[in-house]
């Protein structure tokens, strides 16, 4: 038995360690401190508290953002998006959603990004799912179609809407 | 006359490489008049990782973002918080992600206390063979 001990730890560490790998977790992502919490205030006045509603946090500086935007029209049927055009300009907006789709219902202004800290956000795009004024869910990055399907949609099914 | 050029070249060398400040990404217009608040948010500053680059400080990050953080820390000390207050603002934001020191919690108790009780194990063992090879 006391032969085997060094063997035995070395296996638990490799098991240790393999762990995140196999589960193919992306250390780069992290997690929101808001989830479960109260959503702060948009610039464009506060979330209407009884449905479930997405939060984007968007640019049109951001190439990573216009891939996004299809994926957040198919979800525009099934809840309302507040889009938040950080540190950007409105007439640069206009031109960026005229050109990729406008999937918002409403778009609010962060020009010098101080919404986004009081969101947690550390880049766009940035995606919340509000539930009656509380943040249930935050997506760091663009949605792909697959994970909004697995991921924000039944968040959406499950409101009050 | 070679060896003093070489004494001379090593004494440079060696005084840019060890007496250099370190670089910082504070902007001008971003430093306080009142050396005193401008010492604490640098303080604070370097113990606030920057989210966008994850490696850096925000005190030496040239990210954007940072440059945002180092303005609020600023903004805030000037309207009379705490440093704990201010550090406590971005947590609530950002969590726990956001301390270069993270605190102790069950999430972070191996991160701790793991290479002290490896170092102590080691103690133990070593201590336990010397015991036994005398016994023999």
């Amino acid at each position: 038995m006391k032969r085997f001990l060094p063997l035995l730890i070395f296996l638990a560490l490799c098991a240790l360690l393999a762990r995140p790998l196999l589960t193919g977790k992306d250390p780069s992502v992290l997690p929101s401190a808001l989830v479960g919490r109260a959503a702060p205030a948009l610039p464009g006045g506060s979330l209407p508290a009884g449905n479930t509603v997405i939060v984007n946090f968007f640019a049109s500086w951001c190439v990573p953002c216009a891939a996004e935007q299809k994926v957040l029209e198919s979800l525009k049927g099934s809840a309302d998006i507040y889009g938040v055009a950080y540190k950007d300009k409105p007439p640069a907006v206009k031109d960026w959603l005229t050109e990729h789709g406008n999937p918002y219902k409403r778009v609010d202004f962060d020009g010098d990004g101080r919404t986004a800290i009081e969101w947690g956000v550390y880049g766009v795009p940035e995606t919340f799912v509000i539930d009656r004024g509380r943040v249930v869910y935050r997506h760091a990055g663009p949605l792909t179609a697959m994970q909004a399907a697995r991921e924000i949609v039944p968040l959406l099914k499950g409101g009050a809407r | 006359m070679r060896g003093i050029f070489t004494t001379l070249f090593l004494a440079v060398f060696l005084s840019t490489v060890f007496l250099a400040a370190p670089a910082r990404a504070v902007l001008p217009d971003e430093i306080l008049k009142d050396p005193a608040l401008e010492s604490r948010a640098r303080d604070i500053s370097r113990n606030l990782r920057c989210l966008v680059c994850q490696g850096e400080d925000i005190d030496e990050s040239n990210a954007e973002l940072a440059g945002d953080l180092r303005r609020l820390v600023r903004e805030r000390l000037v309207a009379g918080d705490t440093d704990a207050q201010v550090v406590e603002y971005l947590r609530q934001r950002y969590g726990d992600y956001v301390l270069l020191k993270p605190p102790v919690t069950g999430e972070t108790a191996l991160l701790w206390f793991l290479p002290a009780s490896v170092l102590a194990g080691g103690f133990v063992a070593v201590v336990l063979a010397v015991r036994r090879k005398r016994r023999h």
